[in-house]
């Protein structure tokens, strides 16, 4: 009966979040980032994958969170490249792991506003809950970018 | 993919293509220039399918393309003018061997398209030569052995017999067998089944020796040259780091080594590279088809030169210009050329030329479109454009006849004056235009009434490459297209800087031109923290016709850059053209000089004798119907305006330097006289505002403009910036001295008449301007 899908896992200020693993290409330090002037405030800036130009938006500043220290060197999760040349900042990334439909739930309460658009749903894990991204609003940089 | 399914396709992609080849011979067939090498290409063409699609259980097409050969067997052994004329139907042959395979691309089979009714005339026409032949069959036979092609060479009459028997639709022969042809069989050998199975039977070992020819070529995917392209790229970047090592101070095989992958690597690049390059020819092959076809829809007769074929671009590239010369091609014989009547009464030939030429020149290929028709009618595009809007009256009546011909480009101003089934499709020059500026190339166009149109199209060589100066500006790099930069001038911040600020925006005096500056940091959303500026080079840029220049904290170097993609997220910014991964594997923005001027509000045009002078020289130009103005407030607080195509310096100068000379003014300046002319003076006041007298000022604000061949310094009110708009709304005035009101920047502007005020401040004026020699 139950489905069971594997995400890979990543932390982003307290939050434990989620993205379906064949989504995921590689995951990667963050070495130099280069800055867009001009760019929406989500988007960190620039890297080079092996000579491919992948777009860096923060999850912390989509999310609506305080921003990363500066000492604090972000993950990259790299999509697929069929979501375009675009990755994911995270503060670390964690273990894959595999969860089941029964275990999927709305958003919890206390998520509001910005993010709230940005979560498909919760996965109850035995410690804590695993929010799992909603990519397209993710990567749709004008949703929820009015708060 | 299975095997089937992987011949088909390169049976499609190759048949297409030599296809298009076929129309091309036709057509130069039609056209008179019989050559026997022709007739045996399109033989071998017509031939290949039909061996193929045997092969592949196409029926339809077997018998299309049986027919088509069977003809052409007897065109090869008539005289030229056979096959001259026989070029509609072999034409329509093709067209029917394209549809054909069309349906089988789309469907897989070959069912859905009706090809009897071209099977019949063709046979028709085979009965109609064959009675012919009789009488050159003889010459035929000898010239044929001499020539044959050596993948056709069965014995001849072998040969023949073999078509005959397959010939779909023999009952309408049998009457012309026998008495009437030597050659024909008289007894047809037993039937071998239906005609396709007979043409399975015998294409197979054929088609193996046309692949023969074509051994040396390989198919190969563009997603796979792309990829390459881009590993490639990495390699570069891979062996820029390693080669940025201190190598000189070793020693040693791995030096060597080093050496050796640096070697390899910038030839590996070039090399891929090149496989994407495409020859011109690819494009036009078509044309000498649509051209014929064209000018026989509209009853004209054209003949079209193609010149430079061989020239390669990248293939990317060429698919951006089929579609503009395509329409370049269409509008010149539909709108170019004109009716043989209309040509006959010009003292013209009968048959419009219409020529394709192309050529490498420095970074760029050009590509010109000519014609010898009848050229663009100057006065109706003008007046078309003044009745869209685009110029006033005024304006147009001061364009030259170049600037007349551009305005063809501005959007939905057809030159047609009435929409033809061929073009006014909805698809103008402007289309042509934007495509041409999306790969960075431009258009330009000459037109003479009476001697015909020249449409030239500058494009770069490859989108992938291209030189870059890397400047520093906020902390980061920035890669600018070598393309657009002009020059680069290093400023030291102190001193006479030769920046100025004109109401807030600074313009830089280069040689005697004022030259808007945008600053880099300003434009990328950083303050200036008010202080002085730190200025540290100016890249001067040319964007169009339009010069400015940009502040940047430094320039570092030019390199070879590969431009890449900014991906959705940020494509949308206007300032960046994409981006590049540099040598040492840094991802850096590439500017959009375009977009940056755009955004800075200030582009300024160049003198403009020098534009003129390049016009002639047929350097293509951007259309701009955008204006430069010199805005400058009058006592009462209004707004004046100059045209800054007059304007040579703006200058402070002190009272304290004004001499009196006779009934006028002037200063001495540069070594020169400058007779000076006080412009309010000459002004009739529109309300009594109590005037400041402009002597009595500590400093003028002189504009330094041009009068003739002579220099006047017009005395103005306070200079308020230096725009450049497209002035919509104008209203001649009734004020002397004001050429008309303008609203620019949101105010009302009175646009100076120079000329008027220069000749009432009395001819003194001009004869000391004409005189001043005398008077140093």
């Amino acid at each position: 009966m139950s489905e069971l899908r594997q995400l890979v896992t990543f932390r982003v200020g307290r939050h434990l979040l989620g993205v379906d693993i064949e989504e995921v290409q590689e995951v990667l330090t963050a070495h130099d980032i280069s800055a867009v002037p001009l760019a929406p405030q989500e988007v960190e800036g620039l890297l080079n994958l092996r000579g491919r130009i992948v777009t860096a938006i923060d999850l912390r500043r989509r999310l609506g969170l305080q921003a990363r220290s500066d000492r604090q060197a972000p993950m990259v999760v790299v999509l697929r490249p069929e979501r375009g040349s675009v990755s994911l900042l995270a503060d670390a990334v964690g273990d894959v792991v595999e969860v089941g439909t029964e275990d999927f739930e709305d958003p919890p309460e206390t998520l509001r506003g910005r993010s709230r658009q940005l979560i498909r749903g919760a996965y109850k894990l035995p410690r804590r809950l695993l929010l799992l991204l909603e990519l397209d609003r993710v990567l749709d940089i004008a949703v929820g970018g009015q708060e | 993919m299975s095997d089937r399914d992987r011949i088909m396709a390169e049976f499609l992609a190759e048949s297409f293509e030599q296809l298009d080849e076929v129309d091309h011979d036709v057509v130069t067939l039609e056209a008179g220039r019989t050559d026997r090498a022709l007739l045996d290409r399109i033989f071998r063409t017509v031939h290949t399918i039909k061996g193929t699609c045997g092969f592949l259980e196409l029926e339809r097409l077997a018998a299309l393309s049986h027919a088509g050969e069977s003809l052409l067997t007897l065109l090869r052994d008539q005289d030229p003018n056979a096959a001259a004329k026989a070029a509609p139907l072999l034409l329509e042959l093709v067209d029917s061997l394209r549809r054909v395979l069309k349906e089988v691309q789309a469907t897989g089979a070959d069912a859905g398209v009706d090809v009897a009714a071209v099977i019949e005339r063709m046979e028709a026409a085979h009965q109609g030569l064959a009675g012919r032949r009789v009488k050159t069959a003889a010459k035929g036979r000898k010239k044929t052995q001499e020539k044959e092609p050596t993948q056709d060479k069965p014995p001849r009459v072998a040969h023949r017999k073999n078509t005959s028997s397959r010939q779909p639709g023999q009952r309408t022969r049998t009457k012309t067998t026998g008495s009437e042809q030597p050659e024909q069989p008289t007894s047809l050998p037993p039937s071998p089944g239906d005609g396709n199975n007979a043409a399975a039977g015998t294409s197979e070992p054929k088609t193996v020796k046309v692949h023969s020819a074509t051994d040396s070529f390989v198919r190969v995917d563009v997603r796979a040259l792309d990829r390459m392209m881009d590993l490639v790229g990495e390699l570069v970047v891979s062996r820029n780091q390693l080669v940025v090592t201190d190598w000189a101070n070793r020693e040693g095989p791995e030096v060597e080594a080093v050496q050796q992958l640096d070697l390899v690597t910038s030839e590996l690049q070039e090399a891929i590279m090149r496989t994407r390059l495409e020859p011109v020819s690819k494009v036009w092959g078509r044309f000498p088809r649509l051209a014929r076809d064209l000018a026989e829809g509209c009853g004209k007769r054209v003949r079209l030169e193609m010149e430079g074929q061989e020239t390669e671009l990248d293939r990317s590239l060429l698919e951006a210009i089929r579609d503009p010369l395509t329409h370049l091609v269409r509008n010149a014989v539909d709108h170019g050329i004109e009716t043989p009547e209309e040509r006959r009464a010009a003292g013209k030939p009968i048959a419009g030329q219409i020529w394709l030429r192309a050529s490498h020149e420095g970074g760029h290929v050009t590509i010109e479109v000519g014609d010898d028709g009848a050229g663009i009618n100057s006065d109706s595009v003008a007046a078309r454009a003044v009745a869209l809007g685009a110029v006033t009256a005024n304006q147009a009546a001061q364009l030259t006849p170049d600037e007349v011909a551009r305005l063809v480009f501005l959007p939905g101003l057809s030159t047609s004056e009435q929409v033809t089934n061929l073009s006014g499709r909805g698809v103008g020059l402007d289309v042509v235009r934007s495509n041409l500026e999306r790969v960075n190339g431009l258009v330009d166009i000459k037109s003479r009434p009476g001697e015909g149109t020249v449409i030239r199209l500058e494009i770069p060589l490859t989108l992938a490459i291209l030189p870059a100066l890397v400047v520093t500006a906020v902390g980061q790099l920035f890669a600018i297209p070598q393309a657009s930069v002009v020059e680069v001038v290093h400023v030291d911040g102190t001193g006479d800087s030769g920046i100025e600020m004109v109401h807030g925006a600074p313009v830089y005096r280069l040689r005697g031109r004022l030259l808007p500056l945008v600053e880099l940091r300003k434009e990328l959303g950083f303050e200036t923290e008010g202080e002085e500026q730190r200025i540290g080079s100016v890249v001067v840029l040319e964007v169009g016709e339009r010069q400015l220049g940009l502040v940047v904290d430094s320039v570092t170097e030019t390199q070879e850059i590969v431009v890449k993609p900014l991906g959705e997220l940020l494509e949308r910014i206007p300032v960046y053209a994409g981006a590049t991964i540099l040598g040492d594997g840094r991802v850096t923005l590439i500017l959009d000089v375009l977009g940056l001027a755009q955004r800075a509000h200030v582009i300024t045009e160049g003198s403009h004798a020098e534009v003129d002078v390049e016009t002639d020289d047929g350097l293509p130009q951007l259309v701009s119907l955008a204006e430069a103005f010199l805005l400058f407030t009058s006592p009462d607080d209004g707004r004046m305006a100059i045209p800054l195509k007059r304007v040579v310096r703006l200058e402070k100068l002190r009272r304290t330097a004004v001499e009196r000379l006779g009934d006028g003014v002037a200063v001495q300046y540069r070594d020169d006289i400058l007779p000076l002319v006080f412009v309010f003076d000459h002004l009739v006041e529109r309300r009594s505002v109590p005037r400041v007298n402009e002597l009595e000022k500590k400093e003028l604000d002189v504009v330094v403009a041009t009068y003739g061949d002579h220099a006047v310094g017009l005395v103005v009110g306070p200079i308020v910036d230096i725009v450049e708009e497209v002035v919509g709304v104008r209203r001649p005035s009734s004020r002397e001295g004001i050429l008309e009101c303008a609203v620019i920047r949101d105010r009302v502007t009175e646009l100076l008449d120079i000329d008027y005020v220069i000749k009432l401040a009395g001819p003194s004026v001009f004869a000391r301007a004409t005189g001043t020699q005398e008077l140093v």
